[in-house]
């Protein structure tokens, strides 16, 4: 066998099974086990990292092998296009950390630029008036990133209400994908709250938008069922359930290649330092099962 | 001039309307542009859990105030019901604004008043930190080597004196959040000491000092008895060496 062939297997074999970055949204509960073996990744969430007072930045000393962005203002689903200023310090904090991508949420959080806030992200109503502003928007800041080398994803949200629409969520999203060229921050566990919420099969929905997207992420977290409200509440509070563990499996497998890297988020109820441990680890330990398979 | 396709003047519509009747955490508006299987109720679980949040955000920012007014969380929650969140809300703008909406709608007492000046004076001192973010880190790197340079002050000509750029006054009316040696009114500075903010009140002379380096810094001993005659050089060694060991000033 000549050298070119033994390059062109291993090339073929580490791209066949190529394992995902993994790592936690970087919370300042968790910054102690970043040095986890089971870690290489680590997102970062604009807003917290936007302290004006620090000196060092916002990861310190330690070098990721993949370090993401996440921002929560960018409202691409506005009638606007975000302003220069906020994409100004979100590339700024990027630069800052050595990030390789910059994300946000397919929903708005402002009625115009110089408006007024709501604090949460709404999800978008599923028309093509809608998809023309959100296609738009995210071309823009695309574009902006682009500049620096930045790669942008979009993440499908967990929302509480639907505003009347043409279209399901699944094609909505899969036209942005398509339209734009963006990643796609998948996060599974809003793909599970809103397939009990609104009564869709979560399986179906990924695997239906997954060939729209050239590149993804994945985000994981532990909500719980309201039985008030009748709905399951994407907190970020509890770990990991059982059925989002089984859609990760799906999601490892239909985006085979794909997907760039994992980010376990959390954000109450902490746990301990082996509960942080034993969930990045199973994070891991089934990327691998299902991406280098024995 | 742009002209917009007719469906997106009508989403543009929907958006704002949407968005302005959510953000006050009113949820009736937003009936007419529902799903057939949506309620209102639906609505308000989302604006409920903003203003929850929000609520939550706004006492953290403005936490100097607790000891001074009874009831504070009501008050939040009046103006968070009032003024919606602004657009690129970031740090502490929602503090500012509601101790802002606090002076124009409530009857405060001057020590209230003085509770007031000082978160403000705090949050101001961070955004001045985040307008000049590269003026910060030179500034504390100074800042860092200072120890090493103090024993030169007296010895080495060319050493210059820098203000640290990340300041901002506040006068205090009453004597509550003052030390027991000063007196009121007094004038107090804020500045950023590392990532912690620092006070001290300054009698006329410390201020004149502050100011001047402010307006001719930064500038060597020498410079500065050129403009001050009046006070001594080893006075302004003392002074000097005070205001850098509270990192008021840097050596470099």
């Amino acid at each position: 066998m000549s050298l070119t062939t033994l390059d062109a297997v291993h090339s073929t074999t580490s791209s066949r099974f190529s394992v995902p970055g993994i790592g936690y949204a970087l919370r300042e509960q968790n910054r102690y086990i970043l040095n986890d073996p089971a870690i290489n990744a680590v997102e970062i969430t604009f807003e917290r990292a936007d302290d004006p007072l620090r000196i060092d930045r916002y990861l310190g000393e330690q070098e990721f092998e993949h370090v993401g962005i996440h921002a929560l203002k960018l409202s691409v689903a506005s009638p606007d296009a975000p302003g220069h200023n906020y994409l100004d310090t979100l590339l700024a904090i990027a630069e800052e950390n050595d990030a390789d991508s910059i994300s946000d949420h397919l929903g708005f959080t402002r009625d115009a630029h110089n408006g007024i806030e709501m604090g949460h992200f709404a999800p978008p109503p599923f028309t093509p008036a809608a998809l023309d502003a959100t296609c738009r928007n995210i071309d823009f800041v695309q574009t902006f990133f682009a500049r620096r080398d930045r790669r942008f994803y979009i993440e499908n949200i967990a929302y509480l209400f639907r505003f009347e629409g043409t279209m399901t969520e699944a094609d909505f999203l899969w036209r942005v994908l398509k339209n734009t060229g963006c990643g796609w921050l998948l996060d599974v566990t809003n793909v599970y709250a809103n397939a009990v919420n609104f009564g869709f099969d979560p399986y179906d929905f990924i695997a239906e938008v997954m060939p729209a997207a050239d590149r993804v992420q994945l985000h994981l977290a532990g909500g719980f069922f309201d039985k008030h409200a009748g709905m399951y509440i994407d907190s970020h509070s509890e770990p990991i359930p059982e059925p989002v563990w089984s859609l990760y499996r799906h999601t490892l497998d239909q985006g085979r290649r794909k997907i760039d890297a994992v980010f376990l988020e959390r954000d109450q109820n902490y746990p301990d330092e082996r509960g942080w441990r034993r969930e990045i680890r199973q994070v891991r330990a089934i990327a691998e099962e299902v991406c280098c398979p024995r | 001039m742009i002209t917009l396709a007719p469906n997106m003047i009508d989403y543009r519509d929907q958006i704002q309307r949407c968005a302005q009747t959510m953000a006050l955490g009113y949820a009736e508006d937003v009936r007419p542009f529902l799903a057939d299987d949506m309620t209102v109720a639906h609505v308000r679980l989302f604006t409920d859990g903003n203003l929850d949040k929000r609520i939550e955000k706004v006492l953290d920012q403005v936490e100097l105030l607790k000891t001074a007014f009874d009831k504070l969380d009501d008050l939040v929650s009046e103006y968070i019901h009032e003024v919606p969140l602004a657009a690129y809300d970031t740090g502490c703008s929602d503090g500012d604004r509601f101790l802002c909406w606090l002076k124009l709608t409530q009857v405060t007492s001057p020590e209230q008043q003085d509770h007031i000046s000082c978160q403000l004076a705090r949050h101001e001192v961070e955004n001045v930190a985040r307008q000049n973010r590269l003026g910060h880190v030179r500034f504390q790197e100074l800042r860092s080597l200072t120890a090493r340079l103090t024993a030169d002050l007296h010895t080495n000509p060319d050493l210059r004196m820098h203000l640290n750029p990340i300041r901002t006054w506040a006068t205090f009316q009453t004597h509550v959040l003052l030390d027991e040696e000063a007196t009121a009114p007094a004038d107090v500075l804020f500045f950023a000491n590392g990532q912690q903010i620092r006070t001290s009140a300054f009698e006329d002379s410390g201020k004149d000092f502050v100011e001047t380096l402010a307006s001719h810094g930064p500038f060597t001993l020498t410079d500065w008895k050129r403009l001050d005659r009046s006070t001594s050089r080893s006075d302004l060694i003392e002074f000097c060496l005070d205001a850098a060991e509270m990192g008021l000033v840097a050596f470099g």
